[in-house]
């Protein structure tokens, strides 16, 4: 993503001196990958070009779905995929200076871009639309908070809780992003904020990994099943350390 | 300069003159202005006596240039040591400047290399401010040579550095008197009406008592952080 996609797939003849990263998958492999290349690394020092991981990408839902492989079969044990072009002129929407609107005016003069499509995915898939006339707006500070880490961008969800923790699919729904968030997803933060019901009036994370965890164990008790995921665990560990009142009042009110 | 930097490095003109490759007499006119430094000289000079870029000859701004420039001033900046564009290899060096005169100058820069315009005033602060500012002036640039020295300034000042932001002050005072009522874009005159009105709206105070278009701010610059 980013400027390096601007230059290498859609040809803007432009310079570029990092290479942002949104994911790597599988996760494992990112380590590997990203110290070497990483600013100040070795292949930095000699490359004098660095890969830049994205902590919260501000990319459209179901992005992964529109991914375009890059210099297919170039490498033997890699593959690089990139955004889609309408998902890389909105994911230049959030940060707005300048040199992401030259990419998006760029973008707009090369592909064209036919404005139907870039409207309804603006307006379908993206939190810019819900968002103030500002770009750079709450919304924003909340994704930048994001960026100090994942527990920190659940709590941040949790602070702007507002809905009452008796709502029935809420359990369902905290299963679902906790686990899509620990599992490295960033477009699901996004996805996770709009969703209303993911959030609740306690304000605390450990409520949400409660509630995540009682889902995941009523689903285990169901299925009869006696295998426990690492995700689970991660849950019950941390529920374990913060288990308050409310996680008792909340536990008791999950399905 | 040349005799600073001779004397800087303990050189006798003899010393000096075997390392240039040229003979103590004429070594001693280049010294004293007699002779005229020709380019390829001062390049091998710049290498040898371990010379700053600022030490380059100070050549009047060429005007504007087409697209194909854009990547010359990458390619300039690179060579003064931009990290931004390190990943560029390039010999040819000019004297900071001049480099930074020329870019104002230009009616469309890629936005990456007007980023690296306040880096240049403050990695090369002994540069020839009165000559910058003279000819800022007479290129009607005094506004965005103001706002790239008050970035520079910001950042010095955010990285307690006060002696490189006395010297920026220096210059931004002698650019302040000269400021234009005229709005201005920061070498960005392509963009649209749009863009225009909405840059009116949300730039930032420095930007706007340059009567400037542009939403950079020096908190935002990679080399600021």
């Amino acid at each position: 993503m980013g400027g390096f996609i601007v230059t290498m797939v859609y040809g803007f003849s432009r310079p570029t001196g990092d290479l942002d990263v949104l994911e790597i998958s599988p996760r494992d492999a990112g380590k590997p990958l990203l110290e070497p290349g990483k600013h100040g690394g070795p292949l930095h020092r000699k490359y004098k070009i660095y890969l830049d991981p994205v902590g919260v990408a501000h990319v459209p839902e179901n992005y992964e779905d529109r991914l375009t492989e890059i210099f297919p079969k170039s490498f033997q044990h890699l593959r690089l995929c990139a955004l889609d072009s309408y998902d890389l002129a909105l994911s230049k929407l959030e940060r707005n200076i300048q040199r992401d609107r030259d990419d998006v005016k760029y973008l707009a003069r090369t592909v064209p871009f036919d404005l139907q499509v870039l409207k309804e995915r603006y307006q379908k898939e993206t939190a810019l639309a819900a968002r103030q006339p500002r770009a750079r707006g709450p919304y924003t500070q909340t994704l930048d908070l994001g960026r100090r880490g994942r527990k920190k961008a659940i709590s941040t969800l949790l602070t702007l809780a507002n809905l009452p923790c008796r709502v029935p699919s809420l359990a369902f729904w905290c299963s679902f992003y906790v686990r899509k968030l620990r599992g490295g997803s960033q477009s699901h933060l996004i996805r996770a904020s709009r969703r209303g019901t993911c959030l609740t009036s306690a304000g605390r994370w450990d409520v949400l990994l409660l509630c995540a965890h009682s889902e995941r164990h009523h689903q285990c008790e169901n299925t009869g099943s006696s295998q426990t995921s690492v995700a689970h665990m991660d849950c019950f560990n941390l529920c374990r350390r913060h288990r308050g009142p409310e996680c008792h009042h909340l536990a008791a009110n999950c399905p | 300069m040349l005799k600073e930097a001779r004397r800087a490095k303990n050189w006798t003109q003899q010393d000096a003159a075997h390392a240039l490759a040229v003979t103590q007499a004429y070594l001693s006119m280049l010294e004293t202005g007699r002779r005229a430094l020709s380019k390829r000289f001062v390049r091998k000079a710049l290498k040898v006596l371990n010379l700053p870029p600022t030490a380059l000859p100070l050549e009047l701004p060429t005007g504007g240039t087409t697209s194909s420039g854009r990547r010359d001033f990458a390619a300039l900046l690179a060579a003064l040591g931009y990290p931004g564009f390190a990943y560029l290899r390039t010999k040819v060096r000019r004297n900071p400047a001049v480099v930074l005169l020329d870019a104002l100058n230009e009616r469309d820069l890629d936005a990456r290399v007007t980023e690296g315009l306040p880096w240049l005033a403050l990695t090369y602060g002994d540069m020839d401010w009165d000559w910058l500012v003279r000819n800022a002036k007479v290129c009607d640039v005094q506004n965005r040579l103001g706002f790239t020295v008050s970035l520079a300034r910001e950042i010095a000042e955010e990285k307690g550095d006060s002696d490189k932001a006395q010297k920026l002050n220096a210059c931004l005072e002698a650019v302040e008197r000269a400021r234009l009522a005229r709005e201005d874009t920061f070498c960005h005159d392509s963009m649209s009406r749009a863009e225009r009105a909405w840059l009116r709206a949300h730039r930032s105070q420095t930007a706007s008592h340059w009567n400037l278009l542009t939403d950079l701010e020096g908190k935002r610059l990679a080399y600021a952080l």
